[in-house]
C-alpha cells in the first residue's frame, strides 16, 4: 500500500501521509478550516461539526476533523452551503452560551466560539432554558469553571485522561442539560476528590472560557498579553512553556511545544512560577553582615565589592584552594559555563560542584561512556509508545510530576507494562503494572538477578525467600529486552545510592540492552533542575566544559575551605562550614537567612535569558521576557561583575558571545 | 398421556394483566378435579396479542380465550374442559364484523400475519430447550458448522436479510466486512437495547424464543470466526434477562454453548450486560462504548465496528430480530427465505402496532404489505369508527405516513423514500383526534431529552426544535415559525454525528410535509383543527342545550362557570384554563358544553380593557 495518497483540496492537488485527516490535510497545504471543538493535540471527536466540508460524490457534507484523506478525494472547504451551515452550527451554540458576558470576559478576543460567530456574522439567538449550574465553582486553588460557558467539546475531558492519565471530568447529563462535571463513583464531587492533580491542561484546552485560571479576571485580556517562550524549571525536565505578561507582570503561564515534543506540563509549572510571583513583597536586598553578625542592607555596588574583597582577602591569605564555588540548578548553561570560568581561571580554584547527586554524575557518565557522546536518554515521545518502562525509586509525583504523567498515559492508554519498585499507589489500579516494591531500597538485588540471568542464564538469584521467583525473574528479564523497553531513574535512588549501585545498574542497562553504543533507554533523573546543563559546562570539579575530565569524585567541600561563593541554596551542610565566609548570589526573594555574609539577590527565573538542557538531552530557551526593570542583576552579569573586580578582562557584551566562545570548546568522546 | 395442552400466554404483556395468577388458579382447578395428568399446562412466550391478554388457548382443538382472569379458571375448566361448552363471554369476537371467533388463525389479527422470526413465540415453553430443538432449533447451527465460515456469509447475503434494528444494512455485508478485518479475536454483539417507547418485539423475542437469539450468534460466530458473543440487554427487561439465562445454561448443559460445540470444533460462549436505558444505547458505537464501561456515547465511523469494534477487535452487532431470523435461513436455506418479501427487502417484519387501532400488539408481516392491510385488516381498522389520519412508523425518529399513502408498501426503501422509515418496527395509528403538530412535538420530548449531548446540532437543535413546537402548540407560533422549524430540523438531520440526530427531526419533517395545513392552522390562524392543544381551544354552553345541573360549576377548579340551576350556565372566556373539566361533567345526553378552536384574536383584535391588559376575551 502507498504511503501517502493525492487529493484535491478547493481545485488544487495535494499528497499527504496515509491517514492524515481532511482537516490536517488541508491545515499542512495552508488552507484552513474552521473548527470549535479540535484541537491538533487530541483525538478529534467530531462534537461541534464546524469543520464540515464537501466531498464530490457525497450526498452531505462531512466533517473533515475525524474523516481520513483517501487517495482521489476531491475537496472543497468553501462554499455558500458551507457558510451557511457553519453560521447555523455557531448560532445554535450560542444559545447555549452567555455571549452578553463577552463584553467583560477574559477571552474575549481569543474566544474560539466568539471568533467563529464574528467570521460567520450570526445572529444572536435566545439563550436556552438548561438545568446545569450558572454559579462559577472553584472548589480548588487553582482553577475555577464557569460551566454556563462551556460548549462540551470534550477537550478537557480528553486531555485529562490522555495528557494527565486522570479521569478528573465526565460528560454527564443528556440533551441540552449536557455538562461536564468532576465526577466519581457516580456523582459530582470537588476537583481534588476527582483526582485532580491540577496541571491546568484542561485550562490551556478550553476554547472558551468555561475553564480559566484562579483570579484570571481582570488580570488583563487574552489579547492585551505579552508571549514569550521559556522553560519550566521546577525539574531536569525542563518542559517548554509560554510565560504571558501583562504590564510587565506574569499572568500565567501554559505549555508550549514546538513539533515532536512533548506538550504539557504539571501544576508548578502552569502554577508554580505565580505563586513565586505572589510573594512579590520583598523584591530583593543586598546585605551584609557588621561585625555583631547582624545583615545590614547596603547598596549593590557595594554589596559586589564586599564580595570580591573578602573573596579575594581569602585566596590570598589560604591559597586559592580554600574557595570554593557553588552552581545552582537554576543556573543556565551559559551562566554555568560563565561561573566555572570565573573559579578555574580567576579564582583559580578547582573547588566547583552544585548540588547534583554524586550517583547520578556516575551514572551519567558511566552510560555516556557506552552509548556514546550526545547520545541522550528518552524523550517523552519515545516513552508513550513504550512496551516496559522500569520505573526505579520513588517520588515522581512530587519531584517530577510530567514524568508520572507519561508513564501514567503509557500505562493506561498505550501498551506499556510498568514495573514499579516503589510501593504501589491507587492511580496503579488502572495500570497493566507488576509491583516489583520488594525490591523497594534494595533495587541492586533486582538489577543483579536481571543481569545475572541475561548475560550467565543464572535464574539463581537467591530472591525466592523474599518472595521473587525465577519464573517473575525470566518475565521480567523478558520485558526488559523488549525493543521499546525503558528504565526511569528517580532522585531518590540516587540520592542514597552508592558507587555498588550505580555499578549494577549500569551493568543491567547493558544486560537488557537498553544501552549501548549508540542507544540510550535509561532517563536519569537529578533532584536539580539543569543538572545535564551544567555537568556539560563544566559545572562540576570533576569535568571542564565538554566532559573533559579534569579531577575525581569527590568531596568539593574539604576541611580547609574558608570562602564560599553560592548560588542559589546551599547543596551542602552549613554545619559543615560554619566558619567558611559565604557570598550568596540568589533569584530567591525571600528575607535572607543568616547563612550567608554576604547577600545578593539577583533577577528571577523568568527574567533570565539562557539555554537549558533537560535530562533527555534538549537544550531549549529560557527568554527574557520583560525588561528588567527590578534594578535587579542577572546571574551571569553578577558573575562578571566579580571577574572584573578580580582583575579579569572579560569584554560579554551580551550573552551571544559567551554562546560563541562556549561553542569553541572542545567536547570530549 | 396427555389428552390436552393449554398455553397461557408468559410474556410481560399477559402476566402483567394476571397470567401468572390465572396459571395458579389452574393448577389449583385442574386438580380439584384431577385433571392434573390430563392436560399440561404450558407457560408460553409473546403470542403479540397483548391487548387481549392474558391469553388461554387450549389445543389440540385451538380454541382462543382471551382476556382470561383467575376467576374466570374455574367455569372454563368445569364448562370447557368437561362439559365441552364453549364459554362464550372469553371468546374473541371480531370489532368490526362483530362475530365471534373461536380458533386462534381464524382471527383476522392472525390470519394476515405472516410469522417466521416469532415462528416459536407463543408455541414453545421458552425455559425448554428441548421443546426449541423439536421444532427445528440447532440444525441451523449445525448446517452452517458444515460450512466454510465465507459459505455462511454466501448464504445470508443470497437471503437478502438485511437489519432489523433500523437503518436496514445488508447483513451479510456487514458479515463479509468483519470475516475479512484482520485479527484472531472477533465478537458478535446483540443488540437488545430496545429504545424506542412501544416498540417491544425484541423483548418478546427474548422472552418467546430465547434460543432462536443463541443459535443466531453462534451462527454468526462461525460465519465471522468469533468466538465470544454479548448480548447487550436493557436492565428494564428482567424477564427477557432471566429466560436468556435459562436458556444459556441449558444450551451449555447441552454442549450446545462452551467448547467444541455438537463435535465441530467450534467455540463459543455468551455474556449478557444489561444496559441502563438511554436510548442512545442502541447505536451500535455506543452500545459497545457502554459494554467496554464507558459512557454510553456514539463515536465517529469510520472505523466501523465490522473493523475496530469491541475492545477494538473486529466485531458484528445485530439486532435481536435479524439473529432471530438466521437460524431459519441457515435450515431451511436462502432461497426460501427470499421468497418472502420484496425485490430490495427479504423476508418479514415484525411491528408493535399501538394507537388508535381496535386490535393492537406485535404483529409480523412479510415485507411489501400495504399499510392499509396492517391498520385495517390486522388492526382491525380505527376504533369508535374514527377517520385514520396518518401512521406513525418507525419508533421516536419515524416519520408520519398520511392516508394518501395508505397503499404504500412495507419495505425500508419505500419507507425511506416517504419520509419514514422502518426502524425498529413502532407503528402507532393515529386518528382525526390527534394534533400532528402535538405529535411532532411529543417525539421531539422524547429525542431531545435522549440526546446524548456530543454534537451541536442534535444537543440545541433538538431543543430549540421542541421550544418552537412549544411555542406553536400553546398559541405563541409565529409566521416565520415553520420556515425556521423547517430549516432547522434539516440541519440537525444533516448535521448530527451519529443516527439519533440524524432521524430525530422525521416526525417533524413528515408532519411538515404531510400535515403542513396543521402548522398554518396553528401558526396563522391560531387555531388547533383536531382540538388538542389547549391554550387554542375555547369551551363554551350551549344555552339552548344546558338543562342548568351545575355539574360542571362543581367540576370547574377556577370558577370560571357561572349560572343558576335550571337556568343556561356561562363560562367566563378569561378564567377559563381550558381544563376540560366541564365537557367531562356534562351528562353525554345532554352535551351542551362544546370545545372549538376557531382561532384566537390578532394583536390588532385585542382591544385593550379598563385595567389595560390586552386578555383575549
Amino acid at each position: 500500500m502507498k504511503k501517502t495518497v493525492s487529493l484535491t483540496i478547493n481545485g488544487a492537488k495535494i499528497f499527504v501521509d496515509r491517514g492524515t485527516t481532511i482537516l490536517e490535510a488541508a491545515r499542512q497545504n495552508g488552507i484552513e478550516i474552521p473548527t470549535l471543538c479540535y484541537h491538533p493535540a487530541l483525538k478529534p471527536l467530531g462534537h461541534c461539526r464546524v469543520c464540515i466540508v464537501e466531498i464530490e460524490g457525497m450526498e452531505k457534507p462531512v466533517t473533515s476533523c475525524d474523516n481520513p484523506a483517501t487517495e482521489g478525494m476531491v475537496v472543497s472547504t468553501e462554499s455558500e452551503l458551507l457558510e451557511e451551515k457553519r453560521k447555523q452550527l455557531t448560532e445554535l451554540a450560542l444559545a447555549t452560551h452567555p455571549y452578553k458576558d463577552c463584553l467583560t470576559c477574559t477571552r474575549t478576543g481569543t474566544c474560539e466560539l466568539q471568533d467563529s460567530a464574528y467570521r460567520y456574522g450570526c445572529a444572536l439567538p435566545e439563550q436556552l432554558e438548561r438545568d446545569i449550574p450558572a454559579v462559577k465553582t472553584a472548589d480548588n486553588p487553582y482553577l475555577s469553571r464557569d460551566e454556563e460557558k462551556c460548549i462540551i467539546c470534550g477537550r478537557c475531558v480528553q486531555v485529562c485522561r490522555t495528557g494527565a492519565g486522570r479521569f478528573v471530568y465526565s460528560i454527564v447529563g443528556s440533551g441540552v442539560d449536557t455538562r461536564v462535571a468532576p465526577w466519581r463513583s457516580g456523582r459530582e464531587v470537588s476537583m481534588e476528590d476527582a483526582g485532580c492533580i491540577f496541571c491546568g491542561q484542561c485550562i490551556d484546552v478550553c476554547p472558551v472560557a468555561a475553564l480559566s485560571e484562579v483570579d484570571r479576571e481582570k488580570g488583563g485580556r487574552e489579547w492585551e498579553l505579552v508571549t514569550y517562550p521559556g522553560i519550566c524549571l521546577h525539574c531536569s525536565l525542563g518542559c517548554p512553556t509560554s510565560r504571558h505578561y501583562s504590564n510587565g507582570r506574569l499572568v500565567k503561564t501554559t505549555a508550549s511545544a514546538s513539533k515532536g515534543e512533548h506538550k504539557w506540563l504539571c501544576r508548578k509549572g502552569k502554577f508554580g512560577l505565580n505563586e513565586d510571583a505572589g510573594e512579590e513583597n520583598i523584591t530583593g536586598s543586598f546585605t551584609v553582615k557588621d561585625e555583631d553578625g547582624v545583615n545590614q542592607n547596603v547598596e549593590l555596588k557595594d554589596a559586589l565589592k564586599a564580595a570580591s574583597e573578602s573573596l579575594k582577602l581569602i585566596k590570598d591569605s589560604h591559597g586559592a584552594g580554600a574557595l570554593a564555588v557553588f552552581a545552582s540548578g537554576q543556573l543556565s548553561n551559559e551562566e554555568s559555563y560563565l561561573l566555572q570560568k570565573l573559579a578555574r581561571n580567576v579564582l583559580e580554584t578547582d573547588n566547583i560542584n552544585f548540588g547534583a547527586e554524586p550517583a547520578w554524575v556516575e551514572a551519567f557518565t558511566a552510560i555516556r561512556a557506552i552509548a556514546g557522546a550526545g547520545i541522550n536518554g528518552p524523550g517523552f515521545n519515545q516513552l508513550e509508545r513504550a512496551e516496559t518502562i522500569l520505573i526505579v525509586g520513588s517520588g515522581l509525583e512530587e519531584s517530577h510530576p510530567v514524568a508520572e504523567m507519561i508513564i501514567n498515559r503509557a500505562g493506561r492508554f498505550g501498551c506499556a507494562r510498568v514495573l514499579k519498585t516503589s510501593p504501589p499507589t491507587e492511580d496503579d489500579y488502572f495500570w497493566q503494572h507488576m509491583d516489583l516494591s520488594i525490591f523497594y531500597g534494595r533495587e541492586t538485588l533486582l538489577f543483579s538477578a536481571i543481569s545475572d540471568y541475561l548475560e550467565a542464564g543464572s535464574v539463581e538469584s537467591g530472591l525466592e525467600e523474599i518472595g521473587f521467583t525465577a519464573e517473575d525473574l525470566r518475565t521480567i528479564s523478558g520485558l526488559m529486552l523488549k525493543e521499546k523497553s525503558y528504565t526511569i531513574v528517580s532522585p531518590t535512588f540516587f540520592k542514597e545510592a552508592g558507587p555498588g549501585e550505580v555499578d549494577a545498574l549500569v551493568k543491567m542497562a547493558r544486560a537488557t540492552g537498553q544501552v549501548a553504543p549508540g542507544k540510550n533507554n535509561i532517563l536519569l533523573l537529578s533532584g536539580y533542575s539543569n543538572a545535564t546543563g551544567i555537568l556539560a559546562t563544566g559545572g562540576t570539579s570533576y569535568f571542564g566544559p565538554g566532559y573533559i575530565r579534569q579531577g575525581d569524585i569527590d568531596d568539593t567541600l574539604q576541611n580547609q575551605v574558608k570562602g564560599i561563593l553560592l548560588f542559589g541554596s546551599p547543596p551542602f551542610d552549613p554545619e559543615k562550614v560554619k566558619d567558611a565566609f559565604i557570598v550568596r548570589v540568589s533569584g530567591d526573594r525571600k528575607e535572607p537567612g543568616q547563612e550567608a555574609n554576604i547577600n545578593i539577590t539577583t533577577a528571577g527565573h523568568d527574567q533570565k535569558e539562557g539555554h537549558f538542557t533537560n535530562a533527555a538531552g534538549q537544550t531549549r530557551l529560557n527568554d527574557t521576557a520583560v525588561t528588567n526593570n527590578t534594578g535587579l542583576l542577572n546571574d551571569w552579569q553578577v558573575i562578571c561583575e566579580l571577574a572584573s573586580s578580580f582583575g579579569a578582562k572579560w569584554s560579554y557584551a551580551s550573552l551571544d558571545q559567551v554562546r560563541e566562545e562556549m561553542a569553541s570548546q572542545p567536547v570530549a568522546d | 398421556m396427555y389428552e390436552r395442552h393449554i398455553l397461557i400466554c408468559a410474556g410481560t404483556g399477559c402476566i402483567s394483566s394476571g397470567a401468572d395468577k390465572v396459571q395458579e388458579a389452574l393448577i389449583k382447578s385442574l386438580q380439584e378435579h384431577n385433571l392434573q395428568d390430563k392436560v399440561r399446562i404450558i407457560m408460553s412466550g409473546c403470542h403479540g396479542f397483548c391487548e387481549k391478554g392474558p391469553l388461554f388457548i387450549v389445543f389440540p382443538e385451538d380454541v382462543f380465550y382471551c382476556g382470561v382472569q383467575a376467576e374466570d379458571v374455574p367455569e372454563l375448566v368445569e364448562e370447557y374442559l368437561i362439559k365441552g361448552n364453549m364459554v362464550e363471554r372469553l371468546l374473541y369476537k371480531d370489532p368490526v364484523s362483530e362475530e365471534i371467533v373461536i380458533n386462534h388463525d381464524k382471527i383476522m389479527f392472525y390470519s394476515k400475519q405472516q410469522r417466521l422470526a416469532l415462528r416459536n413465540c407463543g408455541v414453545i415453553d421458552p425455559e425448554n430447550i428441548d421443546e426449541y430443538i423439536i421444532r427445528g432449533g440447532y440444525l441451523g447451527l449445525k448446517n452452517a458448522l458444515k460450512m466454510e465460515p465465507s459459505e455462511v456469509v454466501e448464504e445470508i447475503k443470497s437471503s437478502g436479510l438485511r437489519g432489523r434494528g433500523g437503518a436496514g444494512f445488508p447483513t451479510g455485508m456487514k458479515w463479509q466486512f468483519c470475516l475479512s478485518s484482520e485479527g484472531a479475536k472477533k465478537y458478535v454483539v446483540c443488540n437488545a437495547d430496545e429504545g424506542d417507547p412501544g416498540a417491544f418485539m425484541d423483548r418478546s423475542l427474548l422472552e418467546g424464543d430465547p434460543h432462536a437469539v443463541l443459535e443466531g450468534m453462534m451462527i454468526t460466530g462461525q460465519a465471522i470466526n468469533a468466538d465470544e458473543g454479548y448480548i447487550y440487554v436493557r436492565s428494564e427487561y428482567p424477564l427477557a434477562i432471566q429466560r436468556l439465562r435459562t436458556a444459556i445454561r441449558q444450551a451449555e448443559e447441552y454442549g450446545m454453548l462452551g467448547e467444541n460445540i455438537l463435535g465441530f470444533g467450534f467455540n463459543f460462549k455468551v455474556k449478557i450486560k444489561e444496559g441502563a436505558g438511554a436510548f442512545v444505547c442502541g447505536e451500535e458505537t455506543a452500545l459497545l462504548a457502554s459494554i467496554e464501561g464507558r459512557r454510553g456515547v456514539p463515536r465517529h465511523r469510520p472505523p466501523f465496528p465490522a473493523v475496530e469494534g469491541l475492545w477494538n477487535k473486529p466485531t458484528v452487532i445485530n439486532n435481536v430480530e435479524t439473529l432471530a431470523n438466521v437460524p431459519l435461513i441457515l435450515r431451511r436455506g436462502a432461497e426460501q427465505f427470499a421468497s418472502v418479501g420484496t425485490e430490495g427487502s427479504k423476508g418479514t417484519k415484525v411491528f408493535a402496532l399501538t394507537g388508535k387501532v381496535n386490535n393492537t400488539g406485535l404483529v409480523e408481516v412479510p415485507m411489501g404489505i400495504t399499510i392499509r392491510e396492517v391498520v385495517f385488516d390486522i388492526g382491525g381498522g380505527i376504533r369508535f369508527g374514527k377517520k385514520f389520519k396518518a401512521a406513525q412508523i418507525g419508533g421516536p425518529s419515524g416519520g408520519c405516513i398520511p392516508e394518501e399513502h395508505l397503499d404504500l408498501p412495507i419495505d425500508f426503501d419505500s419507507l425511506t423514500a416517504a419520509g419514514a422509515m422502518m426502524g425498529s418496527g413502532g407503528l402507532v395509528v393515529v386518528d382525526e383526534d390527534t394534533c400532528m403538530v402535538d405529535l411532532a412535538r411529543y417525539f421531539l420530548s422524547f429525542t431531545k431529552k435522549e440526546s446524548c449531548g456530543q454534537c451541536i446540532p442534535c444537543r440545541i437543535g433538538t431543543n430549540q426544535m421542541y421550544d418552537i413546537l412549544e411555542d406553536i402548540t400553546e398559541g405563541r407560533g409565529k409566521p416565520e415559525d415553520v420556515a425556521l422549524l423547517e430549516e432547522l430540523a434539516t440541519a440537525v438531520k444533516k448535521g448530527s454525528m451519529c443516527g439519533l440526530g440524524q432521524t430525530a427531526p422525521n416526525p417533524v419533517l413528515t408532519t411538515l410535509r404531510y400535515f403542513r395545513d396543521e402548522y398554518e392552522a396553528h401558526v396563522n390562524e391560531k387555531r388547533c383543527p383536531a382540538l388538542v392543544c389547549k391554550p387554542l381551544l375555547q369551551y363554551y354552553i350551549d344555552a339552548e342545550k344546558c338543562i342548568g345541573c351545575q355539574r360542571c360549576i362543581k367540576a370547574c377548579p377556577v370558577d370560571a362557570i357561572t349560572g343558576e340551576k335550571k337556568q343556561p350556565h356561562e363560562i367566563d372566556q378569561e378564567l377559563c384554563t381550558q381544563c376540560s373539566a366541564c365537557f367531562d361533567a356534562c351528562p353525554k345526553k345532554v352535551s351542551a358544553v362544546v370545545v372549538v378552536s376557531e382561532g384566537l384574536k390578532t394583536e390588532e383584535e385585542v382591544e385593550v380593557c379598563e385595567e389595560g391588559c390586552k386578555c383575549q376575551s
